[in-house]
């Protein structure tokens, strides 16, 4: 039975792992630019088309340890692109507009960027195996067993939370970024290009979305409308963790994870009704979600 | 004396609404200049047109000789003018330290020097470094939005209400506070709705109401006007 | 026009079984030369009081055409057209086709697609029908409200002639009545849901389906128990249950308890969970619950992009050495390279509308080997059971017309017209021999399930070791949805209405063995 027990806690904290990479992102452009923003999720789908297709043209040519750095750098790169082209092109233009117009254009980018994809990569699903077969499973009794490289997921996620951390807190962007998050003008008024800031603010959040759309690629497959599916649960996450805070979306990640595996279990008709029961009672005690900021 | 700021025949609206009308100010150098009007007649809209936070419909602003009209705020800020909002603008998430770094980072002077000219002008703010922006009173709050200003190393500052809410003790202290930073060599321009003080902190004054400047002389000459005196007052 | 299948019994699968491989061979060796498929194909499939009936239609008079198959051009009689009445078009066939071309369902949508696409040029490349060409208007396959809007659009605007599409099960019940209002002929391919003739449109006219989901849901939970027999020399007790949380993985499942209770009423149901789809990526909580409550088989219904996320992570947590028995009925109904290699060998392989393109063996069913082969040739991939039943209902429409234009003599036929000879059409097409029944304007043929092995050759995981049933042992028999099912009673659809009624307690039905 404890093995069981085990295998839950354990998908919970993967699940939680890359649901994390994807409300963090969503949750640091949203801290800055007051922009609840659609088209995260298809950040979140070009890493995962972007890993899968070049692992699937190389994979074969290179070293089995390196596919994992690949396929992070594949999916950040491929994410940060993106966001490089959409971020001054047409996002800079909804700062500070009304929200209804916010979430038209940001999920017209959405629906474009999944054409786009079926254009690039055409209508079926991608997906590649190797990495995940590699590291093959662990045995942990009962017959049963778990995929290492699940614990590569969760890695990640730890670690990039940690780096967040980190960079948030003690670097010189991290500080900056938080500063104009709670008053651009005068950070403006203190010498800093607020534009780049938010530029580099939203290279970073799709550069985590991306991340999060590689990571799962190995055991899942890259497929249209990804990007929309997770947005559902990145969204129950910063409402339970608060907009625009980081450490709410790590409790709210851990939560929707940990809840969604319960569910599965024991409710498996209700399983996404439960986490947004979930998200309703934070919002009755807390209306800005745990750690949200008006 | 060199003007450090000039405005010429300044037009600024906000949406549809014109807010500043054809105005025309300069601050001398080494000057505290204030300028006083009703709540809504158009100081912070100056200011912000000053600081490049407000578009500019027609008109000019000059900074040390230079047309900076066009130029963001942030390469403004770089030039050396200092910027202070009626709310202070202070970083609730950061500390009064970090919040001093964001502006050495612009200027380049290091922190030993800051934390010594700032305790200079404040002696209890060396307490105050390592505590968040939200656990500070509404002094502190001056004290360190002023320390994040000089942070950067400015020779100009705009005051926006800088007064507005402060016991009548820690007013006097301020203006105090004022005179010793033109004393090191900056220049002022501060928006004020209180004529009295206004009249006790500046060098030259002005009145505006409803976006036109209607005075501009010596602060304590102004009281001579009765009609003036009963528009700003309201 | 008489009943043509009065009874069960006289379905042509009965009539299959009892046909030699030469006599199937001669047939449709006769086919080739007869230079209509369908019309020829009538006859292989309905050899009893039928023959007499269709016999006539053997004798269509067509124009020159090339046959599909073995290409052998064969010079049939010059179509004299009355001049007057009603003389044949000669504007293009329009066909209105709406499929998913991208999205999750894209797997199955464009497959469907390009097999439509195949018949066409085939068709045009023998003349056309009746001298007509035909022309595809392709249109994307979305939500139930887009997709009605666009059917009407093709309709009313487009005007098409002919509409042939849908893969949701979601949209054929919406689209149905519609097409019954607008008058015009459509058949549909997929959006297998037994609701929609059973419930939605009982008296179909202007409405036909290649095929319904009830066999293949059924076939597959017997395969289930005919697997665990075959592994442990029992039948299974604990049986739980993994779907798409749509109507098809619904009724899958609901199909699956009907029979299993029946068969073995002491079942134990030991999880069932109906998953968000398409679009869920982490199935490792629905592996962990099932690899907790230990069943003895596990019925699923996941496919596509979703299937694929679920086997590699199952592979992972060692799941399919830990559950005796697996199956999905749609794992191998995706297009057959969509399994790669590492997909276990030795588990149950569904294919959704039995059809698996080495099944009927190529060197057997001629129909099936042309089929595959120019498929191949074109697409440069194998087909799918959406691609097989396109390219089947575009044949079958070809040789109603060219049936129903000899008896009128001359000039295009109304739909109205060509309406009773689909409602009793039989033939052989690719996944063999397939007939549509009048009552419920359903396409049958019989139900197929396999195991899984992976072949080096091709480069894919594929079915091998086919089980059949007859679909008319695992399927309400004629006129049951009408004259016993209560589309208001408690009963989801007639075939699970039939079971509820006549299967008996403890005991296999009758024509289905283990």
């Amino acid at each position: 039975m404890s093995n069981i027990i085990f295998l839950y806690l354990i998908s919970g904290l993967y699940y939680a792992a890359y649901l994390f990479l994807v409300a963090a992102g969503l949750t640091i452009i949203f801290g800055l630019a007051r922009v609840v923003n659609l088209a995260h999720g298809a950040l979140y789908a070009i890493g995962a088309y972007v890993a899968a297709w070049l692992m699937g043209l190389i994979s074969k040519q290179i070293p089995p340890p390196l596919w994992y750095i690949i396929i992070i750098i594949a999916g950040a790169a491929g994410a940060a692109f993106v966001g490089i082209i959409i971020e001054p092109l047409l996002l800079r233009r909804v700062y500070g507009r009304l929200e209804e117009f916010q979430l038209l254009l940001t999920f017209a980018i959405l629906l474009i960027i999944e054409d786009l994809e079926l254009m690039i990569w055409g209508p079926y699903p991608l997906a590649f195996k190797e990495p995940y077969h590699y590291l093959g499973a662990v045995s942990i009794g009962g017959g049963l067993m778990y995929p290492l490289y699940g614990f590569v997921v969760i890695a990640m996620g730890w670690l990039i939370a940690l780096f967040l951390w980190f960079f948030m807190t003690k670097t010189k962007l991290g500080i900056i970024i938080r500063s104009a998050a709670a008053n651009k003008e005068v950070t403006a008024a203190i010498g800093h290009n607020v534009k780049s800031i938010y530029t580099k603010t939203f290279i970073l959040g799709a550069t985590l979305a991306g991340i999060g759309g590689a990571i799962v690629m190995p055991s899942a497959t890259a497929q249209l409308g990804l990007g929309i599916d997770i947005l559902v649960f990145a969204f129950a996450v910063v409402v339970i963790g608060g907009l625009g805070s980081l450490k709410g979306a790590l409790v709210g990640s851990l939560i929707v994870g940990m809840t969604r595996v319960v569910g599965i279990a024991y409710f498996p008709e209700i399983e996404l009704a439960l986490i947004w029961l979930i998200a309703v009672i934070v919002l009755v005690f807390r209306p800005l979600g745990l750690w949200g900021r008006e | 004396m060199a003007k450090i700021l000039e405005v010429k025949n300044l037009n600024v609206f906000r949406g549809p609404l014109q807010v500043l009308r054809d105005v025309s100010i300069s601050v001398e150098e080494g000057e505290i200049v204030a300028i006083v009007g009703r709540n809504g007649a158009g100081k912070t809209s100056l200011i912000k047109s000053i600081m490049g936070l407000l578009p500019v419909k027609s008109g000019k602003i000059f900074f040390k000789g230079k047309d900076i009209t066009n130029l963001p705020t942030h390469e403004r800020a770089k030039m050396g003018i200092g910027y202070l909002p009626d709310d202070m603008g202070i970083i609730p998430d950061l500390t009064v330290s970090e919040m001093i770094k964001t502006g050495l980072w612009v200027s380049g002077i290091s922190m030993d020097e800051i934390k010594k000219r700032v305790t200079e002008l404040f002696p209890e703010i060396k307490d105050l470094f390592n505590r968040r922006g939200l656990y500070l009173s509404g002094g502190e709050k001056r004290m360190a939005a002023i320390s994040r200003a000089l942070a950067l190393n400015p020779t100009f500052l705009l005051l926006d209400e800088a007064l507005e809410g402060l016991a009548p003790i820690a007013v006097s202290r301020f203006i105090g506070t004022m005179k010793e930073l033109k004393k090191i060599g900056l220049s002022l321009f501060a928006a004020e709705s209180n004529v009295v003080l206004a009249s006790r902190m500046a060098d030259k004054l002005y009145a505006i109401e409803r976006g036109e400047i209607i005075y501009e002389g010596d602060p304590k000459k102004i009281f001579e006007h009765e009609e003036l005196m009963r528009i700003i007052r309201g | 026009m008489p009943e043509t299948f009065s009874n069960p019994k006289e379905v042509p699968p009965e009539a299959r079984s009892k046909l030699s491989r030469r006599e199937l061979l001669g047939i449709i060796g006769g086919l080739v030369v007869g230079g209509a498929i369908g019309a020829a194909a009538t006859y292989v499939a309905a050899p009893k009081e039928v023959v007499k009936e269709v016999a006539k239609t053997v004798t269509v008079p067509g124009p020159t055409v090339t046959v599909p198959g073995p290409t052998v051009t064969v010079p049939g009689p010059t179509v004299t057209v009355t001049p007057g009445a009603r003389p044949v078009p000669t504007t293009p066939l329009k066909i209105g086709c709406q499929t998913f071309m991208k999205g999750g369902n894209a797997p199955l949508g464009v497959p469907l697609y390009e097999g439509l696409v195949a018949a066409a040029e085939e068709i045009n490349k023998a003349g056309g029908i009746l001298g007509r060409k035909v022309e595809v208007i392709v249109r994307d396959e979305a939500g139930t409200d887009e997709t009605v809007k666009e059917y009407k659009r093709l309709v009313l605007e487009d005007k098409i002639d002919l509409y042939i599409g849908l893969i949701s099960s979601a949209n054929t019940p919406a689209v149905a009545p519609h097409a019954e209002e607008l008058k015009c002929l459509s058949l549909f391919i997929d959006g297998c849901t037994d609701v929609v003739f059973d419930v939605v449109d009982r008296n179909p006219v202007y409405v036909f389906r290649n095929h319904f989901q009830s066999p293949d849901g059924l076939i597959n939970n017997f395969q289930l128990m005919r697997l665990y027999k075959r592994k442990t020399g029992k039948l299974p007790t604990r049986f739980a249950y993994i779907h798409p949380d749509y109507g098809y993985g619904r009724l899958v499942h609901a199909h699956a308890r009907y029979a299993t209770d029946k068969v073995m009423p002491e079942n134990v149901n030991a999880y069932e969970a109906f998953v968000k789809f398409p679009g869920t990526t982490d199935f490792s909580a629905y592996i962990t619950k099932m690899l907790e409550v230990k069943p003895d088989v596990v019925l699923s219904s996941e496919w596509g992009g979703d299937f694929k996320a679920f086997y590699k992570q199952a592979l992972g947590y060692g799941y399919f050495k830990a559950i005796p028995v697996f199956i999905s009925t749609l794992s191998h109904g995706t297009y057959p390279e969509f399994l790669e290699t590492d997909y276990p060998e030795g588990i149950g392989a569904g294919v959704h509308a039995n059809y698996w393109f080495e099944y009927p063996l190529l060197d057997q069913n001629p129909v099936n080997k042309y089929f595959v082969d120019s498929y191949f040739a074109k697409w440069k991939r194998y087909p799918n059971f959406e691609a097989e039943g396109a390219w089947t209902m575009l044949w079958a429409f070809k040789g109603a017309v060219e049936e129903i234009y000899a008896k009128i003599k001359g000039g295009w036929p109304e739909t109205e017209e060509i309406v009773p000879i689909l409602e009793r059409w039989a033939m052989v097409c690719p996944a063999g021999v397939w007939q549509i029944r009048k009552d419920n304007h359903n396409g049958y043929k019989d139900a197929i399930s396999g195991v899984s092995i992976n072949d080096p050759k091709l480069g894919f995981n594929k079915l091998t070791d086919p089980y059949y049933i007859r679909v008319d042992k695992i399927s309400a028999p004629p006129r049951w949805q009408l004259e016993v099912f209560d589309p208001k009673g408690p009963h989801p659809t007639a075939t699970a209405d039939w079971i509820f009624r006549t299967w008996k307690k403890g005991e296999l039905p009758d024509g289905v063995t283990l």
